[in-house]
This record gives C-alpha cells, sequence and structure tokens, in this order.
C-alpha cells in the first residue's frame, strides 16, 4: 500500500496557505507524439453511484504522452473495451500497432474510500501476458496521486525508467495584476494541485529543491534588496540563510543535501560560495575580478560546473570545492551558461547563445557532443527531471513568459501556458 | 567643518578629489539618511526633486562605461551628494532580458558600480552609495526589439 504521508503533510500545508483562486498550469504538447510509441490505456470501470470521481484511465494516458515515449490512442479507435486482463484479445490490438494495453477499474466501498485496480496487458511478444499489476485503497483526494503511481510503475516496466510523474515544479509567476506582484508556487508536474509557497511586492528568484524534497531555497527581495533562504513546505517555516550586502544567489543543493552551493557579490563581484548545512559554516570556492555563477552539482557531490566569465562572454567551468582550480568546460558558440547536471552525470543542459537566439542545449559529458533541443524563444533557467527524460525551462512568448517541457532527446515538446501571469524560473523536483 | 564643502569648491580638480576622497571615507562617521527629518530644507527638497528627474543613466549593449551624454547629470547628482553628506543613495542596476537571470545580475551590478566609481571620482564618499542588481528582474519597459533593450540597460540612483 502506498505511503501517504508526506503528501498529507502538503495536504496540511495547502490548507493553510494556499490560494484557491489561482489558475492551474496544464501541458499542451507541441511536438513529439509522431517518435512516440502507440499504447492503449482503456477507459476505467467505474463501479459506484454516480459519476466516477476522476477518469482515472485519463490520468495515466496524459502521463504516458507527457513522458514523450507512449501516445495513447483515443478510445474511440480502441477495437474493444476490456476491464480485466482475460478480456483483452491480444490479436485486435496487436493489429492496430499497440503492444500493450491498459486495462483496470474503479471502486467505492463501503467505507466511502476507493479501490482503483489496474492491469498492463503484453499483446506482442508473451500475447495476454500481464506485465504489472497493482490496486490502491485511498481516499478521494488522493486519487490523482494513486493514478500517477500506476504509470510510474507502468513505464518503469516498459521503458526500465524510473518513472517522474508523482514528481513536482516549482516555479515563480510575476502576476498581471494585484499588489504582491511575484509569487513562488509549487504544483504537480502536470499542473494540477497548484499551491503558493511566497508571496512578495520585489521579485523572486531560482528556487531549488533539497534532494529530500521538503525544503525549497530561493532568492527574495523582500528587504528591498537580494537575500537567500530556505522553505520547508511542511510547516511553512522560512529561514534567512545569506543577506550579505549585494547580491544573495543562485543556490544549488549538493546530491547528498549536506551542501549549499550559492553566490555572492560582497567583495564587488560574483563568486562562487558552499555552505556546509550541518553547521553552517561558509567556504569561498572561487576568486578573482571576474563573475562565477549559476553552480550546478556533479553527483560526486564535490564538483561544481558554473557560469563564469573570466575570458569575456561567459562559459562554463568546473571546479572541485576543495581548493580545486577552474577547468573550462564550453569551447563552442558565443556563449554557455546556466548549466545543470543530470543526476546521473551523463549530460549537462544549459543555455546557448549563438547568432542572437538563446537555446535549451546538451552537451554530452561522455562526447562533448552538442544538441540544440529547443526552437523557442530566448530560453532560460532549465531544469532537469530526477530520472533525466525530461526539462522544464521557461522562454519568452509574446511579451511574457511561459514554461515549457522538452525531452532530453529533443523530440518531444510542450508548453504549459499559465492564465494569470508570467511563469519563470521552473524547478522539477527529485523523487517525492 | 565638513570636508564635503571643501569639495564642492573644489570639484572639478579630479585628482585632488581624489585624494581626499580617500580621507573622507575613513574620517567620516557614517550618517543616517535624514531625508524625513526637519534638518531638510524646502530648497534642499526642490533640489531633491530635480535630481530624481535625472536619476536614470542608460548604457550600451554589453558595456558599462558613462556615456558623456550622462556626465552633466551625474555631475549634478555629486554635487548634491558632496553638499548633502546626510543623503545615501543606493543606484540600482538593470539589465535586458538576453542572457540568463542569475548571469545577468552581474551585468546589472557591472553598471551599478561604473555609477559609483563615477561619482566617487567626483568626490562622493562611498559610505553614501550602496548598490544593488536586479539584473532583468525589473524591466522598464517591456519588448524584444533593441529600442526596448536599451530602455532596460540601464542604472538608477534612488534617493
Amino acid at each position: 500500500m502506498l505511503k501517504f504521508s508526506y503528501r498529507f503533510l502538503i495536504s496540511c500545508f495547502i490548507l493553510l496557505y494556499a490560494t484557491f483562486s489561482i489558475a492551474d498550469i496544464k501541458i499542451i504538447i507541441t511536438d513529439g507524439i509522431n517518435t512516440a510509441k502507440p499504447i492503449a490505456v482503456v477507459p476505467f470501470k467505474w463501479v459506484g453511484n454516480g459519476a466516477p470521481p476522476q477518469e482515472i484511465d485519463n490520468i495515466i494516458a496524459s502521463d504516458l504522452r507527457n513522458s514523450g515515449k507512449f501516445n495513447p490512442i483515443d478510445s474511440r479507435k480502441m477495437p474493444q473495451l476490456p476491464d480485466t486482463s482475460s478480456a483483452v484479445t491480444p490479436k485486435a490490438w496487436s493489429a492496430l500497432g499497440i503492444g500493450a494495453v491498459i486495462v483496470g477499474n474503479v471502486q467505492q466501498n463501503a467505507s466511502g474510500k476507493y479501490l482503483i485496480s489496474y492491469q498492463l496487458v503484453d499483446t506482442v511478444n508473451n500475447p495476454g501476458e500481464v506485465l504489472a499489476q497493482n490496486q490502491y485503497e485511498i481516499e478521494k483526494r488522493w486519487i490523482r496521486y494513486a493514478a500517477h503511481t500506476a504509470s510510474d510503475e507502468i513505464f518503469e516496466t516498459l521503458t526500465g525508467i524510473k518513472g517522474a510523474f508523482r514528481t513536482r515544479i516549482a516555479y515563480v509567476v510575476k502576476m498581471n495584476r494585484g499588489s504582491y506582484n511575484y509569487e513562488l508556487r509549487v504544483s504537480d508536474y502536470d499542473g494540477y494541485n497548484q499551491i503558493t509557497i511566497h508571496k512578495s511586492k520585489e521579485p523572486l528568484m531560482s528556487p531549488a529543491w533539497s534532494p529530500d524534497g521538503k525544503k525549497l531555497a530561493y532568492v527574495t527581495f523582500d528587504s528591498g534588496k537580494s537575500a537567500l533562504v530556505f522553505k520547508t513546505l511542511e510547516t511553512g517555516e522560512i529561514e534567512k540563510i545569506a543577506d550579505f550586502p549585494q547580491h544573495n544567489g543562485a543556490p544549488a543543493f549538493s546530491p547528498d543535501g549536506k551542501k549549499l552551493a550559492f553566490v555572492l557579490s560582497k567583495d564587488g563581484n560574483l563568486n562562487l560560495y558552499v555552505m556546509t548545512l550541518s553547521d553552517k559554516t561558509i567556504k569561498r570556492i572561487t576568486f578573482g575580478r571576474s563573475n562565477s555563477t549559476e553552480p550546478s552539482w556533479m553527483p560526486d557531490n564535490k564538483t561544481i560546473v558554473y557560469t563564469s566569465d573570466q575570458t569575456g562572454r561567459p562559459q562554463l567551468y568546473s571546479i572541485t570545492i576543495d581548493n580545486g582550480v577552474p577547468q573550462r568546460i564550453t569551447w563552442d558558440g558565443v556563449q554557455n551558461q546556466n548549466a545543470q547536471v543530470a543526476s546521473d552525470g551523463s549530460f549537462i543542459v544549459m543555455i546557448a547563445s549563438n547568432k542572437g537566439e538563446q537555446h535549451v542545449t546538451k552537451m554530452d559529458l561522455a562526447t562533448n557532443g552538442y544538441q540544440k533541443l529547443t526552437d523557442t524563444f530566448l530560453d532560460e533557467t532549465p531544469s532537469i527531471s530526477p530520472n533525466g527524460t525530461m526539462i522544464i525551462y521557461s522562454s519568452s512568448q509574446g511579451l511574457g513568459t511561459i514554461l515549457n517541457i522538452v525531452s532530453s532527446d529533443g523530440n518531444f515538446k510542450a508548453k504549459l501556458p499559465a492564465t494569470d501571469g508570467q511563469v519563470r524560473f521552473p524547478a522539477w523536483s527529485p523523487y517525492l | 567643518m565638513k570636508l564635503s564643502n571643501i569639495f564642492k569648491t573644489t570639484a572639478f580638480i579630479l585628482p585632488f578629489v581624489m585624494l581626499t576622497a580617500c580621507n573622507v571615507r575613513t574620517a567620516e562617521k557614517p550618517h543616517k539618511n535624514v531625508m524625513h527629518s526637519n534638518e531638510a530644507t524646502i530648497s534642499e527638497s526642490e533640489k531633491l526633486e530635480q535630481m530624481q528627474e535625472i536619476n536614470t543613466v542608460y548604457f550600451d549593449f554589453d558595456k558599462y562605461n558613462i556615456k558623456s551624454e550622462f556626465a552633466k547629470a551625474l555631475d549634478s547628482h555629486a554635487e548634491f551628494l558632496i553638499s548633502h553628506p546626510s543623503f545615501n543613495i543606493v543606484i540600482e542596476g538593470h539589465a535586458d532580458e538576453r542572457g540568463t537571470p542569475e548571469y545577468n545580475i552581474a551585468l546589472g551590478e557591472r553598471r551599478a558600480l561604473a555609477v559609483k566609481s563615477y561619482l566617487q571620482g567626483r568626490g562622493v564618499s562611498a559610505i553614501q552609495i550602496s548598490i544593488k542588481s536586479f539584473g532583468k528582474e525589473k524591466p522598464a519597459v517591456l519588448g524584444h526589439d533593441e529600442t526596448s533593450y536599451a530602455k532596460n540597460r540601464r542604472a538608477v540612483l534612488v534617493y
């Protein structure tokens, strides 16, 4: 059975702090369906009175579609509508090129709880074999979470990659109206269950998740100047971490959660610092009169990839935190900045500027090969999903800014337009 | 007794000013901003209004030097600050929307520092000046063209 304690605490937090009028962000897919594998999520059978609480099959189908790897077919094109694996006729599906079918049902029991069951059925390799199945007994408010759990299990069974459908995103919204212009919000990865974490009349910047998913570090200008704070999501408790003269910014937790890399400009230019979180001691990492910023950690918890303008235009460098010497990483293009290291250290994504365009670009760390992933305008602040398959970033559209998602192979593209403001600084949570 | 009165009469003699500016930084205690106290006379507040009308300096793309067209306005600010040592300013530096938010903080800081250096070069005490950068977070105008960008690459003197 699922452990919902974390989500329960989050929901307590929602009740305390949420603004219920804020508009959700929804994913609109713009490219990549052609390269995705066809799959079928058959409408789940509803056993109960009245209308079903949620369309579970829609949530699972959306997750699989949003992964960029699957293209769930329309239910009107399905040859049959089975609700158990034994009712699936494999040949009817394989004839349509569909290699896997998901069936399931939802029941409401006497205590008012919902019982959700699903089965993933192979229709090609071992026709009729159940590849994965599970059932969850849950209260109504956990239905989306249970559906995302099924999606994670199905996705991992079919691809061998851990699913990231129970993750969340943090982002900053600059409101079109109202006296508090800036809001830091958190929602499910697909834009549902949006809550506001921090409101300010001054800019908010650069949210970063702690590896346990319990805290966000970010930059506020609440006092009129920048400061770095931690917010604990469960309690709403806020803690000031750095409030030095001039800039305090660009926070990044080490993967083991023991250190925070960040940037100060108290000595006149931006330099990297690392705080050991257990005793709050601060160590300076970069020196000199150029600017060093936008740190991102390698999986070794020792090496930081960052932006430096020591040769003029910003380029990416790496440095170890034990008195290391900066090593230049990027040599191609006019400027490369804002690196994010994938959790397995196999690639980085960055913002590369060439010929007046700036795009999310991937650099394979084994081959040093570059791949431009996007064709949107003025891309910034990429953040990688914990399983490395997706990148969320912001770009300009009209006079506003929106969130976008691109798969790390560049095939799948989607945008997440908001209705009530400009959205920037997306940060993908770790596995929760 | 205030050294700043001496500055006022000699502000145009740059080498001398730079020499004594160092003395001032060590000799004078930090001033509190007394904008709202009764010390401010009518003429001071009128003068302050004038200062606030010429409070923005614009920069070229990727450049941080003070263009000659803004020298006169900054000289007026220097003169005002030297003759009113109880006033402090914050210089806010800004960048256009190209680039990334955290790196653009550096661009805003460089612009704010350029204005600070200019004012110090004219004899203003460092104690009266603090800087901060908003990078690209607070554009003056929205737009993706050079006209908009030029209005956003700026430093603003806030009293």
